[in-house]
């Protein structure tokens, strides 16, 4: 019988998640000008959460250079005097300088047909009005989608099954990744050949590689 | 009589007018005349002219202009024994028509953007009441959130679950006033039995005395939705409060006896028709007895609840009760909703 076994995201080697460390060790910068949108900083921080807020923008740089691991950002009122007027110019920028920083749109203007890019170009959304249980468990969400290389193959997944990719094509795609955490191989160029032939959406493309790039760098760090 | 329809102006295929009854028998010589060999003039296999106007993105299809006599017409037109319209005329009923269609989007897209506003204006002060609410829990013993609740009174709990409950209400109003920002976000793991939770804890203010809710069942599993599935459940839950009758139970139950969770809402109000189970679904539409009922309601919850459940590739079950009973004069019985999410 031939020896093979299917290799798989779940069976790689990864250490244990312990949530009270993450907490301590993944940065969050909170931006918006209104105090009243986001619960008390001082809440998250008695349980263990590494929290920081500003009113706006007050170093872009800082922000660029990947200084922080989340970023809660507003969309008005968060520029500063120089550089971006508004939040979805930030974002932008945030975007093409890093595009694997995590960013946490965070409006209550979720209705508005301008701000579609905003809530788009996020990793995640964040509506006002919240209440800090919900403020919580987004932020326990993205903490653990950091932290864990599972969750980048869950979206990795749900992205190429929504274009109709098959189980077959996804269990190459799954087992190329594999391979490269294996080898620690964190170059996009196979990935992205191996993903451009399933699906014809670019933009579906670029995140899947992304998403896949963020992966095998991650697993590979923890193997 | 004014149709929308795209691909009718081709004039392949033309639809036949209801109310033409003198072509069913003889040849209709009503467009003998210049107007039907004009442009954007189609006969239909009846002898209806046919006017077709198009814009940029859709084409109305004007059928059977009828009769002269009861129109603005010159005086000279109404002599004409013949249903014959000058084109131009036909030009000024299009033109003003289209006019309408447009003043009445225009109209419709203003109200929009003026319910968005006022919704945006609200927010702070929404905003300032949420953290007034959790300031007097903060000041309690605990490590987290979760404990100085527990440690909190009783009237200090219920005034963060009734800002809780404003807080979902904004949310709600958000998603029936433009349903497509439903499509925003992404999956994440979901504690529904912990939403369903929250959500009975601030609904049991909002029922009074007089309606009890009974949260039955357990489950730790967090399937992956979409933020929106608070709105789902939220609706439903709120649903079963508004049409459900004093002194009689709303039981509530969330279980995972698969790889879903089922939550399930029961409860004892005006019946809904076995052939209105698709209807209530529908933009705009109510039952029967749920009119009867309460004249409150626009019969928009359902239908943004349905679009929920089918993004997750979900639908959401509704059973009509077997039996009722008449109060005032409405049958009420056992409605159930329950929707799977997995």
């Amino acid at each position: 019988m031939w020896p093979f076994k299917k290799r798989t995201i779940a069976s790689l080697p990864h250490k244990r998640l312990d949530m009270a460390k993450l907490k301590q060790t993944t940065s969050i910068v909170v931006i918006d000008d209104d105090p009243n949108a986001f619960p008390e900083v001082s809440t998250f921080r008695a349980e263990g959460y590494n929290i920081t807020e500003w009113r706006k923008v007050e170093s872009l740089s800082q922000l660029e250079s990947a200084a922080f691991d989340i970023i809660v950002l507003d969309v008005t009122g968060v520029a500063g005097k120089w550089g971006p007027k508004d939040g979805l110019e930030i974002l932008r920028l945030l975007k093409d300088a890093n595009p694997r920083q995590y960013i946490i749109a965070f409006s209550g203007q979720r209705s508005v047909h301008q701000l579609e890019e905003f809530w788009k170009l996020a990793d995640a959304q964040m509506k006002k009005p919240v209440t800090v249980s919900d403020c919580k468990r987004k932020l326990d969400d993205a903490i653990e989608e950091l932290a864990n290389i599972e969750h980048y193959w869950v979206k990795i997944r749900e992205r190429l099954q929504s274009c109709g990719v098959s189980e077959k094509k996804l269990a190459q795609v799954e087992d190329q990744i594999v391979r490269q955490v294996e080898l620690g191989d964190t170059s996009p160029g196979k990935i992205r050949t191996l993903i451009a032939s399933c699906v014809e959406n670019e933009k579906v493309q670029n995140l899947a590689v992304n998403l896949a790039v963020k992966l095998i760098t991650a697993g590979a760090a923890a193997l | 009589m004014v149709s929308k329809a795209g691909d009718l102006a081709a004039g392949s295929i033309l639809p036949i007018h209801p109310t033409c009854r003198t072509c069913d028998h003889k040849k209709c010589r009503a467009f003998h005349g210049n107007a039907s060999t004009n442009l954007n003039v189609l006969k239909c296999p009846k002898g209806l002219n046919c006017f077709a106007h198009k814009d940029d993105k859709e084409t109305v299809v004007f059928i059977g202009l009828g009769d002269p006599s009861r129109v603005d017409l010159p005086r000279s037109f109404s002599r004409h024994r013949e249903y014959v319209v000058a084109p131009d005329i036909v030009r000024q009923w299009i033109l003003r028509t289209t006019h309408a269609i447009d003043h009445a989007h225009l109209v419709m897209t203003e109200d929009t953007e003026r319910a968005i506003q006022g919704l945006h204006n609200i927010q702070p002060a929404v905003n300032m009441v949420l953290r007034a609410a959790e300031r007097p829990i903060n000041m309690h013993a605990g490590s987290t959130f979760e404990q100085r609740l527990d440690a909190s009174t009783q009237a200090e709990r219920d005034l963060y679950y009734a800002a809780n409950l404003l807080t979902w209400m904004i949310d709600i109003q958000h998603d029936l006033v433009r349903p497509e920002t439903i499509l925003h976000g992404e999956r994440s793991s979901t504690p529904i039995y912990e939403m369903v939770d929250r959500f009975v804890r601030s609904f049991r203010l909002l029922a009074g005395p007089h309606k009890r809710i009974r949260l039955e069942g357990q489950s730790y599993r967090r399937p992956r939705c979409f933020d929106s599935v608070a709105t789902l459940l939220f609706i439903i839950l709120h649903n079963a409060i508004k049409y459900s009758i004093e002194n009689q139970e709303i039981v509530i139950r969330v279980n995972d006896p698969g790889n879903y969770v089922e939550v399930s809402i029961e409860s004892y109000g005006p019946a809904i028709r076995k052939e209105e189970l698709d209807l209530v679904f529908t933009a705009g539409a109510r039952g029967r007895h749920a009119r009867e009922f309460t004249t409150e309601g626009s019969g928009r919850g359902l239908y943004v609840a349905h679009m929920i459940a089918q993004k997750h590739g979900t639908y959401i079950e509704c059973t009509p009760p077997h039996h009722t009973v008449d109060y005032d004069g409405i049958p009420c019985g056992t409605n159930t909703f329950a929707v799977r999410l997995y």
